[in-house]
C-alpha cells in the first residue's frame, strides 16, 4: 500500500524539514536547561522531551509519507477518531493542573485536543477544497463548518482548556478567511463573536476570569495570579542583549520563573540567550511560517494549499498567544510553543503538522 | 488565494514586529532594571565577620577575647499555640524573667531578640526546647577576663565586635579582621543555595601589649587603695620602660568594667593619662634643672639666694612653703624651693627653657598609638612674660599629661635620649606569627648624657634623708625622684584655694634606670604634698615592681631567683602558677590562643563543670570568676586527658 516514490527524496522540502529540526533542538535544548540540576546529566523531563521528538518525527514522516489525497480521503474518519478520543477525556482521562486532559496510553499519555487541531484541519481543507463558490463563502455557507469546529471545540473547552479550544477557533476563522469568504459574512461573524464575548466571561472558571484580571493588572496580586506575569517579564528583560548563558539563567534555576519548561520556556530562551537570541528564534519562526505561505502558494490544488495554510495558522497563533502571553501582552492561557515547549501530545501535533506540509510541498511535483 | 497569502504574510510579520518591539522594551530598554530586580530576588548578602582578636599583655596573658555566643530572637507569628507552657522553661534557659520572654512572645513586630549574645550552653538549653518560632545566630562576645584592669587602655568594643575607644579602637583594623561579603543565590523558596567557592575570611590578629599584667594589676590595686584611702577624687600611675619607653603599666582610679561598658557614663571612661593634662608643680623643676644644667648656666654647687620665702616678681610675690636663705642648687632641687627654681629659670631664659622642654616633649603629642591624646599646653615664648617664665620654673603655667611627664623623666634615665611612647609591642597572627611590630623609636637627644646622670643624683637626694621624697627611698636600691604638689587650675582660670595634685615621678634603681614611675593623686584629702601623698605609693609599686621584675638594688638580674618580700597574690590560681619571678626570661615566645578543641573561656565554673559532665570530660579548676584560661594535662594515675581551667573575677553582670 505504501510503496515508497524514490521522487519523494529528491523533491524533498529540505528548507522545511530544516527549519524544522533547527527549532526542534533549540527546542530541546530549553527544556534541558529548564529542568537542569546540577549533578544529574539529563533531567527526566529532557530525556522524555527526547523520545516525544523521536516520536513526533517518525509521526512526521507517516504524515509526509501517505499520499496527501489518501488522507483527504480519510479525513472524516480522522476526524471521527478524535472526536471518539476527546468524548473519551471525561471517562477514562487522567487530570493535571485542574483539568482532565489526558489519555493514557499505557507508558504514556495523550492530549487528543492536540491531535484534533491537525484532524480539524484535514476535515475544513476537505470541506473548502470541496465547495469553493467563487464570491467567497456566505454565512449560511458556513454553518456546516462552524459545527465541524464547534464540537471538538466545546468538548475541549469543557476539559476545561481554553487555550486550545481558542486556537481551534482562531484555526477556523483564519482559514475562512483564507478559504476566501464574502466581507459581509466575515463583518457580521466578527460582530456576533464580539457580542459573544460578554457570554464567554460568564461561562469563565474563577480561575480563567482570575487570569485575565491580574493579566489586566498583574501588580494587583503580585504574589499570586500576577506572579506569572512578573517573573516572566523579569526573567526576560534581566537577559538583557546577550543572555546570562546557557544554563545559568537565575531565574530559570532557582525557580522564580514558574512553569518554565512548558508556557514559559521562551522566556527561558530569553534569559539565558538574550535579546540575540530570541530574534534568531523569531527569525527561525518566520522563515517556518513563510516557508509555509509560499509553500501554499505554489500548491497544487486547493485542498493542499488549504493544509499548507492551516498548518502556518496552528504554528503562528500559538506562536503568538504563547509569546504575548510570556512577554505580558496576553493573559496566561496554556498554549504551548510550537516544537518548544515541553508536552509530547503538543509536539506530536506540531510535527504531524508540519508532516503535512512537507507532504503537499513535495508531492506537487510528483503528479 | 494569493492576494490572502500576502494579507496572511503580513499579518504574520505584523504580529511578529509587536513581539519584537516588546522583546526591546524588556531587553534593551528596561532591561537595567528588570536585571536589578532579578538580582534583588535570587541575590542574598552575608558577612562573614571572623572572632574578633584578642589583647594580651607582653607575656602573652589574656587580656581580652572573643569567645563564642549565640544571639536567639523570637519570630512571634510563628510561635506554636501553647507556647505559654513553655515560657518558664525558657526563661529559666535564657536566665531572664518570665515576664520579660512574655513580652518578647507578646511583641507585634516580626523579629524580636530574645537574648543578645547568649552562651553557647544557653542557647543549646534553648534549642533542646525544640520551639517553633524561636531561632539563632552565631556571633560572638567580647569578654574581659580581668574586669577593670586597665579598662582606659584597653577600651571596648561594642556588640557588634567594633572597637570603640582603647587599643579596641586604635587596633580595631588588627582584631576585627576582614569581614568577607559572600552573595549567597537563594531560590524562589527561599532556600539558600551556597555559592561555590565563597572563602572563608582570614582569622582576625591579635594585638600583644607592652603592658605588664602584673605590673598593671598590682599599680592599679594600689592606686585603688590610696585614692579611697585618701578620700581623693581620682588617680593615675603610669609605669615606663625608660630604655624602650614602652608603657608597662597605665592605671587609673576611677574606672570601669568594658564587659559593661555601659554601665558608667562616657566621662568615666576617658583616659586622663594621656587625655587630661595638668599643671606639673615641683615635678618640672627637674626638667629646668635639666635645661640649666645641661646650658652650663647653674651648677649643682652653685649657691642660691632663697629671699627667705618672699620674692617679688613685678607685682606679684613667689613664696616658698618653707623659707630658706642660702642654698645650693642642689639643695633648692631636694627642698623644692619654688624662688631658687624661678631664678635659675630667669637665668636660663624663656627661649632656651622652651627649647628644652619642647625637647622633652611638652607642648605636643607624644605618639603613643591610644586614642585622644592631648598635646598638653606650652605657650609660645613670645607670649610668656617675665613672670611666665618664672611660674613655669616651678611647673605653673604650663599643663602637661601624665605621659608626657613620665617620658620626660624616662629620657632622663634613657641618658637624655627622647623617645616615642609606645603600648603595642606587636600584631600577631593565628598563628603566632608576627604581623606588625613596634620597635622602640628613638626620637632625639635632649640633654647630654653627663646632664642625664647628673639629674639622676641630684634627684636621690630628693629621697634621700632630708628630701621632699624620703617616703620614697627602698632599702637597698638606689631611688631618683622628685615631689609635685600642684594646684589645680579652678573654672575661673584662677588657682584652687584646696584643689591639689599630689604626685611624684621615681626613676628605679637610680644607677641602671629599669622604671620610670609616675604616681598622681587627685585632691587628697587627707594630705596635699606629694612626698606626703604620692611618694609612699610609689615605694610600694616601684619595690613589687622590681621583685617582680627580678631586679635587685643594683639594677642586676639575681641568679638564683629571690623571694617576692610582699608576695601578693593576683589570683589564687595566678599566683600558684606564677612561682618565678624571673618573668622577663620566662616569657612565652609564642603565644596559646584558644584555637580547637573545647573552649571553656568565658564560662562560670558552674557552666564549665556541667558542659564538661555532658561531655565526660574530666576538669580541675583554680581560682572563682570566669574561665580566663585553659591547658590539657593528662592524669599522671589514669593518663586521662584533664583540662585546668584557670578562673579570674570579674564584675561582668553574668547570669
Amino acid at each position: 500500500m505504501l510503496k515508497f516514490d524514490r521522487r519523494l527524496i529528491s523533491h524533498l522540502d529540505w528548507l522545511l524539514l530544516l527549519l524544522t529540526l533547527m527549532l526542534l533542538g533549540i527546542g530541546v535544548m530549553a527544556v534541558y536547561s529548564a529542568t537542569y540540576q546540577s549533578g544529574h546529566r539529563l533531567s527526566p523531563w529532557a530525556t522524555r522531551q527526547l523520545s516525544w521528538a523521536a516520536l513526533g518525527l517518525i509521526g512526521m514522516f507517516a504524515a509526509f509519507a501517505i499520499d496527501y489525497r489518501r488522507l483527504e480521503n480519510w479525513a472524516y474518519v480522522l476526524y471521527g477518531l478524535s472526536l471518539v478520543l476527546l468524548v473519551l477525556v471525561p471517562v477514562l482521562g487522567s487530570s493535571g493542573g485542574g483539568a482532565r486532559r489526558w489519555i493514557g496510553l499505557g507508558f504514556f499519555s495523550v492530549q487528543p485536543s492536540e491531535l484534533a487541531k491537525v484532524t480539524l484541519l484535514l476535515v475544513l481543507a476537505r470541506d473548502f477544497h470541496r465547495y469553493a463558490p467563487p464570491q467567497g463563502y456566505s454565512l449560511r455557507e458556513l454553518i456546516y463548518p462552524a459545527i465541524l469546529v464547534a464540537i471538538p471545540a466545546g468538548l475541549v473547552l469543557a476539559e476545561p482548556n481554553l487555550g486550545t479550544a481558542m486556537v481551534l477557533g482562531l484555526l477556523f476563522v483564519s482559514l475562512v478567511f483564507a478559504a476566501g469568504v464574502r466581507l459581509r459574512s466575515f463583518t457580521l461573524a466578527a460582530l456576533a463573536g464580539g457580542g459573544v464575548l460578554p457570554l464567554l466571561w460568564h461561562h469563565m472558571k474563577p480561575y480563567q476570569k482570575q487570569r485575565v484580571l491580574s493579566f489586566l493588572n498583574p501588580d494587583s496580586d503580585p504574589l499570586g495570579a500576577g506572579y506569572h506575569m512578573i517573573q516572566s517579564k523579569i526573567t526576560v528583560g534581566s537577559g538583557m542583549l546577550w543572555g546570562k548563558g546557557f544554563l545559568q539563567g537565575t531565574q530559570n534555576r532557582l525557580d522564580f520563573l514558574p512553569e518554565k519548561h512548558t508556557d514559559f520556556v521562551f522566556a527561558v530562551v530569553a534569559e539565558e540567550w538574550g535579546f540575540i537570541g530570541t530574534l534568531v528564534l523569531l527569525a527561525l519562526y518566520c522563515a517556518l511560517l513563510m516557508r509555509l505561505l509560499v509553500i501554499a502558494g505554489k500548491a497544487r490544488d486547493r485542498f493542499s494549499a488549504l493544509v499548507a495554510v492551516g498548518v502556518a495558522i496552528i504554528v503562528f497563533w500559538q506562536l503568538l498567544i504563547n509569546i504575548g502571553m510570556n512577554l505580558g501582552m496576553l493573559p496566561v492561557v496554556g498554549v504551548p510553543l510550537p516544537l518548544l515547549s515541553y508536552g509530547g501530545s503538543s509536539l506530536l501535533t506540531v510535527l504531524i503538522a508540519l508532516g503535512l506540509a512537507l507532504n503537499v510541498s513535495t508531492r506537487r511535483l510528483l503528479f | 488565494m494569493k492576494e490572502r497569502l500576502l494579507v496572511a504574510g503580513s499579518a504574520v510579520g505584523v504580529g511578529l514586529l509587536l513581539v519584537l518591539s516588546r522583546l526591546v522594551q524588556f531587553t534593551v530598554v528596561q532591561s537595567a532594571q528588570l536585571a536589578r530586580q532579578a538580582a534583588s530576588q535570587h541575590n542574598q548578602r552575608f558577612t562573614f565577620t571572623p572572632r574578633r582578636g584578642a589583647i594580651l599583655d607582653r607575656n602573652g596573658e589574656l587580656l581580652a577575647l572573643s569567645v563564642p555566643a549565640e544571639s536567639l530572637f523570637v519570630r512571634p507569628r510563628k510561635l506554636p499555640a501553647d507556647i505559654a507552657a513553655h515560657v518558664p522553661a525558657l526563661a529559666e534557659a535564657v536566665h531572664a524573667s518570665r515576664q520579660e520572654v512574655n513580652t518578647a512572645f507578646r511583641s507585634p513586630a516580626p523579629f524580636v531578640w530574645l537574648k543578645r549574645q547568649a552562651t553557647p550552653q544557653e542557647a543549646a538549653q534553648v534549642r533542646a526546647l525544640d520551639l517553633a518560632g524561636i531561632d539563632s545566630f552565631e556571633t560572638q562576645r567580647r569578654f574581659y577576663p580581668h574586669g577593670t584592669l586597665a579598662a582606659q587602655l584597653l577600651g571596648f568594643a561594642n556588640i557588634d565586635a567594633e572597637g570603640l575607644e582603647g587599643i579596641e579602637r586604635v587596633y580595631d583594623h588588627y582584631l576585627r579582621g576582614e569581614s568577607t561579603e559572600v552573595v549567597q543565590e537563594r531560590d524562589a523558596l527561599g532556600r539558600s543555595i551556597l555559592a561555590q567557592g565563597a572563602e572563608l575570611p582570614p582569622e582576625a590578629l591579635s594585638v600583644r601589649l607592652t603592658l605588664d599584667l602584673s605590673l598593671q594589676y598590682f599599680a592599679q590595686r594600689e592606686l585603688e587603695r590610696t585614692v579611697q584611702a585618701t578620700r581623693a577624687r581620682a588617680g593615675t600611675v603610669v609605669i615606663l620602660d625608660p630604655q624602650t619607653f614602652a608603657v608597662l603599666a597605665l592605671a587609673q582610679i576611677p574606672t570601669f568594667d568594658p564587659n559593661t561598658p555601659k554601665s558608667v557614663p562616657d566621662e568615666a571612661r576617658r583616659n586622663p593619662a594621656i587625655s587630661d593634662p595638668y599643671e606639673p608643680g615641683s615635678t618640672m623643676k627637674i626638667l629646668l634643672a635639666a635645661a640649666a644644667l645641661d646650658m652650663k648656666v647653674v651648677r649643682p654647687e652653685d649657691q642660691i639666694f632663697c629671699e627667705s620665702g618672699h620674692y617679688q616678681v613685678g607685682k606679684y610675690t613667689i613664696h616658698d612653703h618653707h623659707p630658706y636663705g642660702w642654698l645650693s642648687f642642689a639643695q633648692v632641687l631636694q627642698h623644692s624651693s619654688n624662688i631658687g627654681a624661678a631664678k635659675v629659670g630667669e637665668r636660663l631664659g624663656k627661649e632656651t627653657y622652651q627649647k628644652y622642654l619642647r625637647g622633652f616633649g611638652l607642648g605636643q603629642k607624644t605618639g603613643i598609638d591610644l586614642p585622644a591624646e592631648s598635646p598638653g599646653l606650652l605657650a609660645s615664648p613670645n607670649n610668656w612674660s617675665r613672670i611666665n617664665l618664672v611660674t613655669a620654673s616651678f611647673g605653673q603655667g604650663v599643663a602637661v599629661t601624665p605621659l608626657q611627664l613620665a617620658s620626660a623623666y624616662a629620657t632622663l634615665a634613657n641618658e637624655g635620649v627622647f623617645m616615642r611612647p609606645y603600648v603595642v609591642q606587636e600584631v600577631l597572627g593565628a598563628d603566632g606569627k608576627v604581623v606588625m611590630a613596634n620597635s622602640p623609636q628613638r626620637r632625639w637627644q635632649v640633654v647630654r648624657s653627663e646632664t642625664a646622670h647628673l639629674l639622676l643624683q641630684l634627684m636621690e637626694n630628693v629621697v634621700a634623708k632630708g628630701g621632699t621624697g624620703w617616703r620614697a627611698s627602698i632599702p637597698g636600691v638606689r631611688v631618683a625622684g622628685k615631689t609635685g604638689t600642684s594646684q589645680k587650675v579652678n573654672q575661673n582660670g584662677g588657682y584652687s584655694a584646696h584643689g591639689r595634685i599630689a604626685s611624684f615621678i621615681g626613676i628605679v634603681p637610680a644607677d641602671q634606670p629599669r622604671l620610670v614611675i609616675l604616681v598622681a593623686i587627685d585632691e587628697p584629702k587627707t594630705g596635699e604634698y606629694g612626698g606626703e601623698i604620692a611618694a609612699p605609693v610609689f615605694q610600694v609599686i616601684a619595690t613589687e615592681a622590681l621583685a617582680q621584675l627580678g631586679i635587685t638594688g643594683n639594677g642586676e638580674r639575681p641568679t638564683p631567683p629571690i623571694v617576692a618580700p610582699t608576695p601578693v597574690a593576683l589570683t589564687p590560681g595566678r599566683a600558684a602558677a606564677r612561682p618565678t619571678p624571673n618573668r622577663a626570661a620566662a616569657a612565652p615566645q609564642s603565644v596559646a590562643l584558644p584555637v580547637s578543641g573545647p573552649s571553656f573561656l568565658g564560662m562560670s565554673l558552674r557552666e564549665a563543670t556541667l558542659t564538661a559532665q555532658q561531655n565526660g570530660w574530666r576538669v580541675s579548676a583554680s581560682g572563682s570568676g570566669y574561665v580566663v584560661g585553659q591547658m590539657v594535662q593528662n592524669d599522671p594515675a589514669t593518663q586521662e586527658p584533664t583540662y585546668v581551667l584557670t578562673l579570674a573575677p570579674t564584675t561582668e553582670k553574668h547570669p
